[in-house]
């Protein structure tokens, strides 16, 4: 029944996250589509790096839906669902998430020619990780205490930070999308464990 | 069922709930009555796990209901809330509802959203105060949860949707019968349904008693004026009215079966009180504690 509960809340989830998802692709080609029109008219010769233009953004939008959705925490606990099963839940979608996009991506680079396994594992390591960061960023405003909210933003912005310098670095290519798989298991860790401090008001 | 224990809540530095002890049984209506400001919606929080208390302990179920996967999902809290930004749809709020709540009953559900006029495929956030009401009250009686709380859900609905609201709670407890608590300042209207009530004041319980007992703490009396007034002395009054020669006062305090008789002889017509007269005095006095 609690798994049950787990695998419901993650269905319900990542359905109302796909639908953001389309809303963002859709805007994203559109100012995509704009830019290679503006630059093929105004003779840009440096040519968009479409591939890592696509990974920043899709990191950026996991990040800002990591900030949005852990708000629903709310509905879910109306419903008598805990705040661990939420968190679990909202990880699954996530993580969900993160593949659907990277099979996007592994299409991008297949049609561009650029296609490796090492890129499509970092892309998603980089994006579900980017998602609890901007989860951690939220977490310590629900819990409503300065001495959550100051190191919650702290951590996140040098998170966040840390991996745009990891993801540039000269390490292994295969090292860096373990790295940020294993910090975002303890990201998962912390999030669950302090989750269960959030207080609903009516 | 409910156990409370020495609860105490604390805001920072604000008190809301000082020390609250009660039990409520399986089955039961309850009515939850307070000023404003009594720690009502604290406490429903607390049984709803919503939060938990800074002392003391709470059983729901015989297990604390805070982040226990096995309870939460018998209680329905059903409370005013503000839906801004809730872009779903009323049929989406059913459904999700629905998917969470074991015992909902579809066709139950079906049957409120035509009886409270629903419309169905507008957004939550499109809908009315009254009829976002409807919906939570609605919601909350299909779900069938074996621990229903209601937080002053009808706020904002018309006299003709709460009358349903009453009607159809008590016609579905008597089909299902589970614990209802009932929190609400129209304690006119819904007196009727609770068989027992709990009354917080600042923060403490003051009472909690079977209905028909607390309103043994009074008596209306009703005839002729000299005689009322004759009745009333030395007895605290909690309300009078005067129409031509008759009056109608509602006493507080027990009455003994020797003055219900001289009453009678009198011509005086003696009845139960109103319970939110009896609520108006206790939680205005702030001393019912000394009086009982």
């Amino acid at each position: 029944m609690r798994n049950n509960t787990i695998a419901k809340s993650a269905a319900v989830l990542f359905r109302r996250m796909y639908i953001s998802s389309l809303w963002y692709l859709a805007i994203y080609a559109l100012v995509m589509t704009i830019l290679c029109i503006v630059f093929v008219k105004t003779g840009v010769e440096q040519p968009l790096d479409l591939a890592e233009h696509i990974a920043i953004s899709n990191r950026v939008f996991l990040l800002v839906i990591g900030i949005i959705f852990p708000l629903s925490l709310k509905n879910y606990v109306a419903v008598g669902v805990t705040r661990k099963q939420f968190a679990l839940a909202l990880s699954a979608a996530a993580l969900a998430l993160s593949v659907c996009f990277t099979v996007l991506y592994a299409v991008v680079l297949l049609v561009s020619g650029t296609f490796s396994l090492s890129a499509i594992f970092t892309i998603f390591a980089f994006a579900l990780f980017s998602f609890h960061v901007g989860w951690l960023a939220i977490l310590g405003f629900q819990l409503k205490h300065l001495y959550t909210v100051i190191p919650g933003l702290v951590c996140a912005f040098t998170l966040n930070w840390g991996s745009g310098v990891l993801a540039q670095s000269a390490i292994n290519d295969l090292l860096k999308p373990v790295a940020a798989v294993a910090a975002t298991i303890i990201l998962i860790a912390v999030i669950v464990k302090a989750s269960r401090h959030i207080k609903i008001s009516c | 069922m409910i156990v409370c224990e020495n609860v105490t809540l604390r805001y920072n530095k604000h008190i809301a709930l000082q020390n609250v002890s009660f039990t409520v049984k399986e089955n039961t209506i309850c009515g939850l009555l307070g000023r404003n400001g009594a720690g009502k919606t604290s406490l429903l929080s607390l049984l709803a796990a919503y939060r938990q208390p800074t002392e003391g302990n709470i059983r729901v179920f015989g297990e604390t209901p805070y982040e226990n996967a096995a309870v939460m999902p018998k209680i329905a809290f059903v409370y005013g809330k503000s839906e801004e930004g809730n872009t779903l749809k009323v049929r989406e709020v059913m459904e999700l509802t629905a998917a969470f709540r074991p015992n909902w009953d579809a066709d139950y559900a079906s049957l409120l959203a035509k009886r409270f006029e629903l419309p169905l495929k507008k957004s939550v956030q499109s809908l009315s105060h009254g009829q976002k009401a409807a919906l939570h009250v609605a919601a909350g009686l299909a779900a069938r949860t074996p621990l229903t709380i209601y937080d002053e859900a009808y706020l904002g609905m018309d006299a003709a949707y709460r009358k349903m609201f009453i009607s159809e709670i008590l016609e579905d407890y008597m089909q299902n019968p589970r614990t209802i608590l009932f929190s609400t300042h129209y304690i006119d209207e819904m007196d009727s349904v609770f068989s027992e009530a709990i009354i917080l004041d600042k923060g403490r319980l003051i009472a909690h008693e079977d209905c028909d007992v607390l309103r043994q703490k009074g008596v209306t009396v009703s005839g002729e004026i000299t005689a009322v007034d004759t009745f009333s002395a030395g007895h605290e009054i909690l309300s009078a009215r005067t129409l031509g020669n008759q009056k109608e006062a509602v006493l507080f305090g027990a009455f003994s079966a020797r003055e219900r008789s001289a009453a009678a002889s009198a011509g005086l017509t003696l009845s139960t009180p109103p319970l939110q007269d009896l609520f108006i005095h206790m939680t205005d006095k702030g001393d019912y504690e000394n009086e009982k």
